[in-house]
């Protein structure tokens, strides 16, 4: 068998196609690569007067980026900004909130060092809720203990 | 009298020959890197026969073959300036014709368009076996479609390289950029698959008889 297959091999070597018409064959590539050719030369001069646009065309694209970036860099700040006035606000509304409730406390002549003693773990809150009441509310500290 | 003998004669003026070959395809090449286009009349009036067998033993159509042909001459005359002196013309100009082929065959089978006018295969081998034969390019198409047509991709252009075309390992290895293992054993593996179809064609045929 081994025989057999190079005998075919030989064979399949020794017959090569045939090509049909060769000059009609180069004739073609030949007209084909002029027809290159000039699709070639027609494309370079629109290239070469094109690239001083192209190039005005990349400098633009740039600007507008770098602008863009400006853009969206300023608008990033001012949100940024405006989530801390809002935080800001919230902690006042909240502080107001306690003093609120301080003054409801002071109101009901409880003393503030009995409340100091009946919630230990608001000890600091009521301090300071306390003293922000007062302050607004223009209290002399010592009048409860009066 | 000098110790020549008429083999070493032969030698050298094929050597000489081939030197001379040599030198004129590196002076078409570097006038048609010039953009001389009669040196490239003279580099496809050379070349397009071997680059036709080649396309033809791939795609084993005429018409498919002409086409690849030219397609991949385009492709030498743009990318040219690619090619270096130092490499073996043909071996590039067979890397090319491969690759424009092998797309061609790619889109064919895509198609369904392979393999619809087989002929019987017991037609084929009677014609073919015997020695000294002529066959002409329907009956060449026949027997590699029949002996080839079921191998991998890789295995049918190793063995049409290698064995059909008589390329060197070496050639193919840098035709179908492969390594030398890869080669080897897609050849082994053609080979056998080769010799195994020709045993069930052989067996059928005792059976006939």
């Amino acid at each position: 068998m081994k025989d057999n297959l190079k005998q075919i091999v030989k064979e399949l070597r020794r017959n090569e196609p045939e090509l049909r018409e060769p000059e009609k064959l180069t004739e073609d590539i030949m007209l084909a690569i002029q027809h290159e050719e000039q699709d070639r030369s027609s494309l370079h001069p629109m290239k070469s007067s094109r690239l001083p646009r192209l190039i005005l065309l990349q400098r633009l694209l740039t600007a507008a980026s770098v602008c863009l970036f400006l853009i969206f860099g300023i608008e990033q700040y001012m949100v940024v900004d405006k989530v801390n006035q809002l935080e800001n606000q919230n902690r006042s509304v909240t502080y107001f909130s306690y003093a609120q409730f301080a003054s409801r406390i002071t109101r009901s002549g409880i003393p503030i060092a009995e409340l100091q003693k009946r919630f230990p773990l608001r000890k600091k809150f009521l301090s300071v809720a306390t003293g922000l009441t007062m302050r607004k509310l223009n209290i002399n500290p010592q009048y409860n203990k009066k | 009298m000098s110790n020549f003998t008429l083999p070493d004669f032969y030698r050298i003026i094929i050597d000489g020959q081939q030197k001379q070959m040599l030198k004129n395809i590196q002076e078409i090449t570097d006038r048609v890197k010039q953009g001389d286009q009669e040196a490239f009349r003279a580099l496809v009036e050379t070349y397009q026969q071997y680059a036709y067998s080649l396309a033809f033993r791939i795609l084993q159509n005429e018409e498919e073959a002409r086409d690849a042909v030219q397609e991949s001459f385009i492709k030498i005359w743009t990318k040219i300036c690619d090619f270096r002196s130092s490499q073996k013309f043909t071996t590039w100009m067979y890397r090319i014709v491969t690759n424009s082929a092998l797309d061609r065959l790619r889109a064919l089978k895509r198609r369904g368009q392979v393999g619809l006018d087989q002929i019987p295969e017991m037609l084929v081998r009677s014609n073919t076996l015997r020695p000294d034969s002529q066959l002409d390019n329907k009956e060449i198409a026949h027997v590699i479609r029949i002996l080839a047509g079921k191998l991998s991709e890789k295995q049918q252009l190793v063995f049409i390289l290698r064995d059909i075309e008589g390329q060197t390992s070496e050639e193919v290895e840098q035709i179908l950029d492969l390594t030398a293992n890869m080669v080897k054993s897609n050849l082994y593996h053609a080979r056998n698959a080769i010799r195994e179809k020709l045993l069930t064609l052989s067996a059928i045929e005792r059976r006939t008889i």
